[in-house]
């Protein structure tokens, strides 16, 4: 897929700059929203390829949003961008369906790398993670 | 009929000063804020201070001289039986010559009300002789209701709470507070003296580690403050994370299972079952000297079970709870709260088991089981 739809979802602002940025021209933002219900709605208004998301929002968070997604049977592929580094959290993120896990730390580094691999249909977790 | 105009002159100044003094005497009396009161040996009120006066809720020295004290402001119990003259203070000091420092006693008062008091009982000598006794004393109601108020819980959970407080606020002011000045400090530094070049990265590379430093220790506060996985996970997540962190900082084995835990479980028992799970484990880490432990959670017929046993030194749960320890009050609180309960079991030498139970009601949806 060379130029994706992307919803994008985080309650900081400067996050969704960023990304943004690093997306530039590899893939179109079709919508950006701050918390879990509000992505839930527009996974399902815009039916995007792919989803990037945080988990800590308000309302609802982004592991009950993607289990949401998941069971409406949206074809978008999700990768989580966050600050949590328990591997437990990793676990929850594939069960509730998740193809990718990108740590906010090293979010230039390996957001673009998780994307491309994700759309070809791998799996993709930052690195410091793969040992857990 | 002897006497010379000198010698009444005399006797005259005498009685003059011995006035003059007993004025000065009653006037010093009655400026002290202690109740004081002076018996002879018959423990009958030789004097009293205005004070006395005032505390007691007496209008008038008239009423109190020439009283026996013992059984006017002591002897009358509530159950109306009277205690023999022998129990009481001032009968011993004047028999031993001792002082005493009584705090635990009630004074009554005419119009039958009773407040608490501290009083001192001293002999009062003539020479080698005791003659009677002096008591000075005040009414510590005040002091008694802020002591009871600290010791009930609420009291003290307040006080925990506070404790709590100061000590985050003294981490993020002494320690994050600080690094963070001291890395704009630094970053100020780079911009007005900007190193050459290939100095540069190494620079802003060091000033990177800090801020990452700074950033995991917050998050680190912000872990021990609340769990994450409680959060954003579930509860035998949560309950696991919390074993494995133990047996790390502990050096201690934990055998932790979950089985049919239906989830999600509500918010409300989910963190009050984490809480006394930690308030367990870290009572037996500091008490019991127990190495292993074995932690089970399980739901049963409507109901959630939570036991964390080990095999250490066992402890007195009666002396526990009455001891200035919070731990297993704020358990029984906790599990209060959500309708649950908590049955201890701790032999000495044997090892302790907690058991805490929660009610479920009938409408929690089971989305998945653990």
């Amino acid at each position: 897929m060379k130029f994706p739809r992307v919803l994008l979802a985080d309650d900081h602002p400067e996050i969704l700059e960023h990304v943004a940025r690093l997306l530039h021209d590899e893939g179109e933002i079709v919508g950006t929203v701050e918390n879990g219900k509000q992505l839930v709605e527009a996974a399902l208004a815009l039916d995007p390829d792919l989803i990037v998301l945080d988990i800590s929002m308000p309302v609802m968070n982004g592991i009950e949003a993607a289990h949401h997604i998941r069971n409406s049977g949206s074809r978008a592929k999700m990768i989580f961008l966050t600050m949590h580094e328990d591997g437990a959290f990793v676990n929850a993120a594939a069960l509730a369906g998740a193809r990718g896990y990108v740590l906010k730390s090293r979010v230039s580094i390996d957001l673009m790398a998780a994307i491309r691999k994700v759309l070809q249909g791998h799996l993709f977790v930052s690195p410091p993670l793969n040992m857990e | 009929m002897t006497g010379t105009v000198a010698d009444i002159t005399q006797r005259k100044q005498a009685e003059e000063a011995l006035r003059e003094s007993q004025d000065m005497l009653q006037l010093i009396l009655d400026s002290i804020a202690e109740g004081i009161y002076g018996v002879d040996l018959e423990c009958r009120c030789t004097f009293c201070n205005f004070a006395c006066l005032r505390i007691m809720g007496y209008e008038r020295v008239g009423e109190l001289l020439g009283r026996d004290m013992c059984r006017l402001l002591h002897q009358i119990p509530q159950d109306g039986t009277s205690s023999p003259i022998e129990e009481c203070h001032l009968i011993q000091t004047m028999r031993t010559g001792r002082e005493t420092r009584i705090d635990d006693e009630v004074m009554w008062r005419p119009d039958g009300t009773s407040f608490p008091v501290e009083y001192r009982c001293y002999p009062r000598w003539r020479g080698q002789e005791i003659i009677g006794a002096l008591v000075v004393f005040v009414d510590i109601t005040q002091r008694k209701q802020a002591e009871s108020a600290l010791a009930s819980v609420s009291g003290r959970l307040i006080e925990a709470q506070e404790l709590e407080r100061r000590r985050i606020a003294r981490e993020l002011h002494d320690d994050i507070g600080q690094r963070l000045a001291l890395l704009a400090i630094h970053l100020t530094q780079l911009e007005e003296n900007p190193p050459d070049s290939p100095e540069l990265p190494g620079r802003i590379a060091e000033l990177k580690n800090e801020t990452t430093g700074i950033a995991t220790d917050i998050q680190s506060m912000s872990h021990e403050l609340h769990s994450s996985r409680l959060q954003y996970l579930d509860i035998v997540a949560a309950m696991r994370g919390l074993c494995e962190e133990f047996s790390d900082q502990k050096q201690a084995e934990i055998d932790f299972n979950a089985h049919q835990v239906p989830l999600p479980l509500p918010a409300d028992i989910s963190l009050c079952l984490f809480r006394v799970l930690q308030e367990a484990l870290q009572n037996a880490a500091k008490h019991s000297g127990a190495r292993r432990f074995k932690v089970r959670l399980w739901g049963a017929a409507d109901e959630i079970h939570l036991t964390a046993s080990d095999a250490g030194s066992g402890f007195d749960i009666e002396a526990a709870k009455r001891s200035r320890g919070l731990g297993l009050i704020s358990m029984e609180e906790r599990l209060k709260l959500v309708n649950g309960s908590l049955f201890i079991q701790s032999e000495l030498e044997r090892g302790t088991t907690i058991h805490a139970r929660v009610p479920l009601s009938s409408d929690v949806k089971q989305v998945r089981v653990a």
